[in-house]
């Protein structure tokens, strides 16, 4: 809107106007001069006539201000920041400036694609949701959320590079030509393990034009599982069909999904997944996990064994030989007491729930737990249609390995090839494998990548790759269903290409290459690809095509099914893999190169929020550790002492607190290869087993803290730099998961880790409670009485009862007391809102973080701030290790619980108490607000709110960016961040904080106020269709509020594991939140302290076999408390 | 030290008893006029060597250190700081209840010692309350500056505005600003006021020129007139009345930012009469750290004798005894109350991580005062400038204890994370040090450090019953004045 002009009448020409104040100033007598002086001595000058103006106290003043301000003082310096909006020429049919639009898309996964919705904002993705009309939908882990980030990452490659040089497309458009011309070329391809329908048939014309044409997949981190299903065969889970589940070191809720994961929790749950029903734990599913350290997986648990990698082998064959296996012969028997007496309860329950009873192995484990998995799995008779283990075949079938690969460059039966894995094969493939010099011998090699990574540094070609919300692409989903994935917006660089826009060009008579927008305003030619390939599932026309691109999936499009018959070669491996573990000497170390929760393999380096978002386990954030139980830390001679899970004077660890904390730096030697990394202690992890994340350490500049020498700085942008250590160097191809024989001797040097939470135990307070199915004979009693008990636990056992002064029991609408007199806190008659998390479903992914960090413009604050306990995040993900101390079975193997924790929104809030500007205020509908504009920055409600749920900007972390060093602490004078592509990603309905103020979770209160309006709009929509005045239209309760459950949060929204649930409590026993607060497991933190928190938790609920040796350990993470 | 015994009056008629005579408030019998010369001397003549070698690296300590500091810390942020998202007031909260402790032993001197008729508070109240002041003004830069956006503090203000908004008047920290504000204030019209007949004697005894013009203007007209005086008394009167309750609320409000909290080790009711006699005891102390050597430097040991600093001792020997009384209730009621967070909150602060902090506030607060109760302590000023300044010490660290121990270990042990000052905050809090030095240097230069007009008074020349030997017959033989000798 432009200014508006104000038009002062003219004064007409040659006339004078007088003003005065009185018929004596208008006179100007002696008489009145002297009255003046006498009365007003200071107000004459003021008042005498024209002729004195230049000397008045109003032109004095006028004079002063201006050349203050033209001095350069004043307000120069308080001008708001200068920005330019630009308005559309031409508007583009359905944007409307600062509404969202949706669309449906996924995000392509080695494991299947990711169904998604993709918010869009004036055609710029910024928040990624699951797309839940989607068979395989499955909430978003953190990687999904956070790989709507990369998109704007700054450090994503947006150039051509030959030979790691700056390039120009039109050289590399003659490469390509020559290339397409070329039929007899010795061309290669390279996938990753991501299925896609239209590649496949492009790679089949590719096949059918280049001769010689061969293809391969590769990731860093993939097993030897086909061996065990058969070539592009894969088991996918079914958990709503599993009572039983037994995992082999298979973290398939966390880095390892082994089909849609969220109906497995969903039976964590006693009450069922919206908690309709009585709680009965009949209904709730039992998980045995054996694995080496503890994962998001093993913290589930209902029964844990800690084993050394190799012995999983062990366990396995022993439940295989108890079963009656045959391929079991070949493994040795388990001579422990300890573990038979676990493992004979184990398979008495497996198969007494024979059908429904299911064995996941980890995917990086060796062929022959594969091989025994599928064994026992097929004794137990659960593989099927309608059971919970289905062996699906895809279409990836024929492909070669890295090794092929590798086999055939050395024999010249590939010469070209054109590669785009989201690994980084240079970087990540087994270090005895020699990949990089038959790389070297490649006459030409492209490199499709987002990332100018080692591999694309070391390609001939280095191809910049379009994120896939800015490509055409279809993937395949876990059980197969055909998923779209639609482009949200045009490449932010020109030259970025996808790579079904590079097979097209290969395809192409003359190679040219279109990508994005394909020229004259036509659709990139991807476009037309998917089409055809979607033309070819029996489905065309043109409803059915936008029916997928409303819906993101084509219904009954799964994959077949395989046979799932046991390979011939199991006995063979099984028995060869018995002779590695066999080998292992008791106290030999074991080195686990694990999958990192935030990088991956290493392709997330360079994404912020991963990289901040700390480890589920170990809290790490920034960096890789190698994780090592106490007591080995202790034999290693690392520690002097063993470190305890709680220290009862609180000292937290002997390496220093915040960011004080420095880790000892070890030297792991293995496979003849040493790696200075630095420990970290991990309880409830296997003794003599050391866990090294991989993916870390891929370039270095000259502020590294251990002054490593600079190295491959361009291979990661400012995020990944000097981040961790690289310990794939460690790592060989007989070797990929685990390795034995390790060697740790201590350095003597530190290294600073910064971890988001350095107190793992709950000193006694029965903070994330925690019950048992089972009835163990102690003074808890049985399953009824513990439900009964949840909210009596710890120190609320005996508080006393809450009195007010002055505000009456049962404060809100929501909760009248019997008469129904009680006078509400709060008003709003609509909505109330409220919001329950159950820790029976809560694993800790961090995938709420995330979410809340997308949808909030919550900004990143980098490691050492971090490590100071800056960080901004809005959801804190706190992680609680219970120890035992009776615990006869394993002692040393502490319960595993999560609680996140977001601001609670106290009914009685102390925070709001405290602010002395009113910046923190109550809203009608139950919130507490937080006023940015009014917010001061005292800190004092931070101080005062019992949950630390509160978060300040103490630099502008928005503006300025954290990630080089001491840029914060420079002011004004640091580089700004301001412009950088990421500030695209921003949530245009939330509020970019600037510092000084304080920040916190706000319920998504963006997302109810859209509901809410939507909802008042539907009742102008009402009127309208009934064609009668608005006036005369009835308005209810039931027309003015919105509808139960229709709403959701962003936590909420991208849990996998539907541990959250929010919504109004006024519309009672209708929404899944009014039912979650009335059952037994409900409880207020810190009930104690009478902040009547509108966020409860839900007790987490163990489902323990009473016939294990540690069932009655188990569900009593609170228990010793009372 | 009052020792002389006098024979009991002959008319009195029961058993006789020695009395003791009272210690005389001005030693060797000082004249006015000695008085006069002395006090105005510090102002008029040159500065010793010692005042330069304070004031210089004080001023230039207070230059980097606030201003710098300051300066940094609002163009960059509250991040300069080590206060993190765990430990939100760190440092400069510590800082401002050190320093507003301070001021109070100047206003408890000035107001209710007067009240109360203490005469031997005229020796000291000037510089005291004029440390008052000063403390104030360091302890106000904290709370000001710490605000994440110092540009919208007067937020706090209760100004009308566009929107609406009013402030929060339930939040201990609004009443800390009213309290604060008010304090300083009200202290500063009281120094001011009762410096009016001495900045008038200034005046009087300078040559024409700036210095008489500058006096001239300070002493708003003061003749010294019956009339005059009068209304100088009542004034003042009123004002010490009005300073007394201040003695008690502010810190006592000050405590409330604490104690009306959830958070366990602050939620304490025994918090206001603590931190008051806190303040107090810490004021003493700091009164004594300065004092001490100024009457060296000055030549003022007759005015400001033993006595006053015997006094000075018992009193920090008292408060004391009650700070270390309420760190023991404290304890007592955190493990009375049977909550495990609060027997966890004192468990942490006597044997947590800061432990030491713990161990060097109650060996410096509690037991240090304790030598207060042997005479010859009280009369060595080694001794007593050593209890002094653990005093100092010991109070600074109170304040850390409670604020930074508190807040790295509160009710959620997922959020436990201990603070580290960083160099900035201690850039500051030695910058205040510098300013508050640098500030009594110039205090000392330009003002007069010893009430003139009310010394004067505790001579016994000037009782107007001093030569009456029929209403005062205790004095045996008739005393002749100073100014009598002189006149001799």
């Amino acid at each position: 809107m432009s200014k508006r002009i104000w038009q002062h009448p003219e004064v007409p020409a040659g006339e004078t106007t007088v003003s005065w104040r009185s018929a004596g100033q208008l006179e100007d007598t002696p008489a009145f001069r002297e009255w003046l002086e006498r009365e007003f001595p200071q107000g004459a000058a003021e008042m005498a006539d024209a002729s004195d103006a230049e000397t008045s106290r109003r032109s004095f003043l006028k004079l002063m201000g201006a050349s203050t301000a033209l001095a350069g003082f004043g307000m120069a310096a308080c001008r708001r920041p200068e920005s330019y909006i630009v308005p559309y020429t031409k508007a583009p049919e359905w944007v409307i400036p600062g509404k969202a639009t949706y669309y449906a898309s996924a995000m392509p996964r080695a494991h299947g694609a990711t169904p998604l919705v993709v918010t869009t904002f004036e055609g710029r993705p910024t928040k990624l949701a699951p797309n839940n009309l989607h068979p395989d939908a499955s909430g978003t882990d953190s990687f999904a959320q956070a790989s709507v980030l990369d998109l704007y990452s700054p450090s994503r490659s947006r150039k051509f590079l030959n030979k790691g040089k700056a390039a120009k497309r039109a050289e590399f458009e003659t490469t390509l030509a020559a290339l397409a011309a070329d039929k007899s070329a010795k061309i290669a391809f390279l996938f990753g393990a991501d299925d896609s329908p239209t590649r496949n048939r492009l790679a089949t014309e590719l096949a059918s034009k280049f001769s010689s044409a061969r293809f391969y997949q590769y990731e860093a981190l993939t097993g030897e599982s086909a061996r065990a299903y058969g070539d592009g065969a894969k088991p996918v889970a079914d958990f709503s069909k599993a009572d039983r589940i037994l995992s082999l070191d298979c973290d398939f809720a966390g880095v390892d999904p082994q089909g849609t994961v969220t109906p497995f929790f969903d039976r964590r749950k006693p009450e069922g997944k919206d908690y309709n029903h009585q709680p009965d734990e009949s209904k709730m599913n039992r998980l045995y996990v054996v694995e080496s350290a503890y994962s998001l997986t093993g913290g589930m648990a209902d029964h844990r064994l800690r084993v050394a990698p190799s012995q999983v082998l062990h366990v396995a064959g022993q439940i295989a030989r108890e079963l009656g296996i045959s391929q079991a012969k070949g493994v040795d028997v388990v001579t422990d007491e300890k573990m038979l007496s676990w493992i004979k309860p184990l398979t008495a329950d497996l198969k007494a729930s024979a059908g429904k009873s299911l064995v996941l192995a980890g995917s990086r484990q060796p062929a022959a737990v594969h091989h025994l998995a599928l064994a026992i799995n097929a004794a137990l008779g659960s593989i099927g249609d309608g059971k919970p283990l289905a062996i699906v075949q895809t279409e990836a079938t024929g492909l070669g390995s890295l090794a092929k690969l590798k086999a055939d460059i050395d024999s010249g039966a590939v010469e070209t090839l054109v590669m785009h894995t989201p690994s980084n094969p240079l970087y990540d493939a087994p270090a005895d494998l020699g990949f990089p010099d038959a790389f070297a011998k490649l006459k030409t090699s492209i490199h499709l990548g987002e990332r100018t990574d080692a591999t694309a540094h070391a390609a001939t070609w280095h191809v910049p790759a379009a994120h896939y919300l800015e490509s055409w692409s279809d993937a395949r989903s876990a059980r197969g269903a055909y998923t779209i994935i639609q482009p949200m917006i045009l490449p932010l660089y020109p030259d970025c290409v996808s790579e079904i826009e590079l097979l097209l060009a290969l395809l192409s008579d003359n190679g040219r290459l279109l990508n994005g927008e394909g020229g004259n305003g036509a659709p990139s030619p991807a476009y037309g690809a998917v089409r055809k390939t979607f033309a070819a599932l029996g489905a065309d026309g043109e409803a059915a095509w936008k029916t997928l691109l409303r819906e993101g999936f084509l219904p009954g499009s799964e994959y077949p099914l395989a046979a799932g018959t046991i390979a011939a070669t199991a006995e063979a491996d099984i028995a060869a893999a018995n002779i590695v573990a066999g080998m292992v000497g008791k106290g030999t170390l074991q080195v686990v190169f694990a999958t990192d929760a935030s990088v991956f393999d290493g392709r997330w380096i360079d994404n912020a929020w991963l990289q901040e978002a700390p480890d589920p386990i170990s809290k790490l954030t920034w960096d890789n550790a190698a994780l090592i139980a106490p007591k080995t830390a202790k034999e290693l001679g690392i520690y002097d002492e063993i470190i305890a899970l709680e220290n009862p004077r609180a000292l937290g660890s002997p390496d220093g607190e915040g960011e004080n904390r420095k880790s000892p730096l070890i030297e792991v030697t293995v496979n003849g290869r040493s790696l200075e990394i630095p420990a970290l202690v991990s309880f409830g992890q296997a003794e003599n087993t050391i866990i090294i994340p991989l993916g870390y350490g891929q370039g270095f500049d000259k502020e590294d803290e251990l002054r490593r020498s600079p190295a491959n700085q361009s291979h990661v942008g400012l995020v990944g730099v000097n981040r961790g250590f690289n310990a794939y160097p460690l790592r060989g191809a007989a070797t990929a998961y685990f390795a034995t024989g390790a060697t740790v001797k201590p350095t003597g040097r530190r290294y600073s880790v910064a971890l988001t939470q350095e107190h793992s135990a709950m000193y006694g307070r029965a903070l994330a409670r925690e019950v048992s199915t089972i009835d163990s004979h102690d003074e808890k009693g049985g399953f009824r009485q513990q439900l009964a008990n949840v909210s009596k636990q710890g120190n609320d056992s005996h508080a006393p009862p809450n009195v007010y002064f002055y505000k009456p029991e049962g404060s809100a609408t929501w909760n009248p007391d019997k008469d129904g007199k009680a006078q509400p806190l709060i008003n709003d008659p609509l909505h109330q809102w409220a919001m329950s998390i159950d820790l029976s479903a809560c694993m800790g992914c961090n995938s709420c973080l995330v979410a809340c960090q997308a949808e909030n413009n919550i900004p990143i604050v980098g490691k050492e701030q971090l490590a100071k306990g800056r960080e901004m995040h809005w959801i804190r993900m706190d992680r609680y290790f219970a120890a035992q101390k009776d615990n006869t079975f394993d002692a040393d193997n502490p319960a595993l619980v999560p609680q996140p924790v977001a601001c609670l929104h106290c009914e009685s809030a102390p925070c709001e108490t405290v602010c002395p500007v009113n910046a923190t205020v109550h809203t009608e509908d139950g919130l507490n607000a937080m006023a940015y504009n009014r917010c001061i920055g005292t800190r004092y409600c931070a101080n005062n709110c019992p949950y630390k749920a509160r978060r300040f900007n103490f630099f502008d972390y928005n503006k300025r960016n954290p990630l080089i060093k001491h840029n914060l602490y420079r002011g004004p004078l640091g580089v700004k961040a301001v412009g950088d592509p990421d500030h695209l990603q921003k949530n245009p309905n939330v509020t970019v904080r600037m510092r000084g103020v304080m920040e916190k979770c706000t319920y998504c209160v963006q997302r109810l106020k859209d509901s809410v309006i939507r909802q008042k709009r539907g009742q102008k929509q009402e009127a309208l269709a009934a064609g009668k005045p608005s006036s005369e239209m009835e308005v209810t309760t039931r027309t003015l509020r919105v509808p139960a459950d229709s709403v959701k949060v962003a936590c909420q929204e991208a849990c996998p594991a539907g541990a959250i649930t929010f919504g109004n409590l006024l519309d009672k026993e209708n929404s899944a939140v009014g039912r979650s607060k009335r059952i037994e497991r409900n409880y207020d933190l810190l009930n104690y302290i009478g902040t009547r928190p509108r966020t409860s938790y839900l007790a987490r609920v163990k489902n323990p076999n009473p016939e294990m040796p540690d069932a009655r350990f188990i569900g009593k993470a609170t228990i010793h408390m009372v | 030290m009052a020792s002389t015994t006098q024979a009991a009056p002959a008319a009195h008629t029961g058993v006789k008893l020695p009395v003791l005579e009272r210690e005389k408030l001005i030693l060797n019998g000082r004249s006015y006029h000695w008085i006069t010369e002395r006090i105005c001397g510090v102002v008029e003549n040159k500065q010793p060597l010692l005042w330069w070698l304070l004031f210089i690296p004080s001023a230039l300590i207070a230059a980097i250190g606030v201003g710098g500091g300051l300066f940094h810390l609002v163009s960059t942020g509250v991040g300069v700081w080590g206060n993190t998202n765990r430990v939100m007031w760190g440092w400069p909260i510590v800082n401002f209840v050190f320093w507003i402790g301070i001021g109070h032993a100047g206003t408890l001197i000035s107001a209710i010692l007067f009240l109360t008729r203490q005469n031997w508070r005229t020796s000291i109240n000037r510089a005291a309350e004029a440390m008052t002041i000063f403390a104030v003004m360091c302890a106000g830069i904290f709370p000001a500056f710490h605000v994440g956006r110092v540009w919208f503090a007067w937020f706090l203000a209760p100004v009308p505005n566009a929107n609406a908004i009013w402030q929060n008047f339930k939040s201990p920290l609004l009443w800390d600003v009213f309290a604060v504000s008010t304090y300083f204030t009200v202290s500063l019209i009281f120094w001011f006021l009762g410096m009016v007949p001495d900045l008038a004697t200034i005046r009087d005894r300078a040559k024409p020129g700036l210095r008489k013009i500058l006096y001239g203007i300070f002493s708003l007209g003061w003749r010294g007139g019956n009339r005059q005086w009068s209304h100088y008394e009542m004034a003042y009167l009123l004002l010490a009345a009005l300073s007394t309750p201040l003695v008690l609320s502010v810190h006592s409000v000050v405590s409330f930012d604490f104690a009306t909290s959830v958070v366990p080790g602050w939620h304490t009711t025994i918090f206001p009469p603590y931190f008051v006699a806190g303040a107090i005891f810490g004021g003493f102390a700091m009164v004594l750290t300065i004092m001490v050597p100024a009457r060296f430097v000055y030549g003022l040991q007759d005015l400001i004798t033993m006595k006053h600093i015997d006094n000075m001792a018992k009193i920090i020997l008292l408060t004391g005894t009650i700070v270390g009384y309420a760190y023991l209730m404290e304890l007592f009621v955190a493990f009375y109350s049977g909550a495990i967070y609060e027997m966890d909150a004192f468990k942490f602060r006597i044997a947590g991580p800061y432990w030491w902090a713990y161990a060097a506030m109650m060996s410096c607060n509690v037991l240090s005062p304790q030598v207060f109760w042997f005479r010859s302590c009280r009369e060595n000023l080694w001794v007593v400038m050593a209890v002094a300044m653990c005093v100092n010490v010991g109070m600074w660290f109170e304040r850390f204890v409670i604020i930074v121990t508190t807040l790295a270990r509160m009710w959620l042990p997922g959020d436990w994370k201990t603070f580290s000052p960083s160099p900035q905050d201690q850039m500051l809090f030695v910058g205040t040090i510098g300013m508050f030095l640098a500030l009594f240097m110039l205090f000392l230069r330009f003002l007069p450090c010893i009430n003139i007009a009310e010394v004067k008074w505790t001579k016994l020349e000037s009782d107007p019953h001093f030569d009456d030997k029929e209403h005062h017959p205790d004095h045996g033989a008739k005393p002749e004045a100073a100014y009598q000798k002189e006149l001799a």
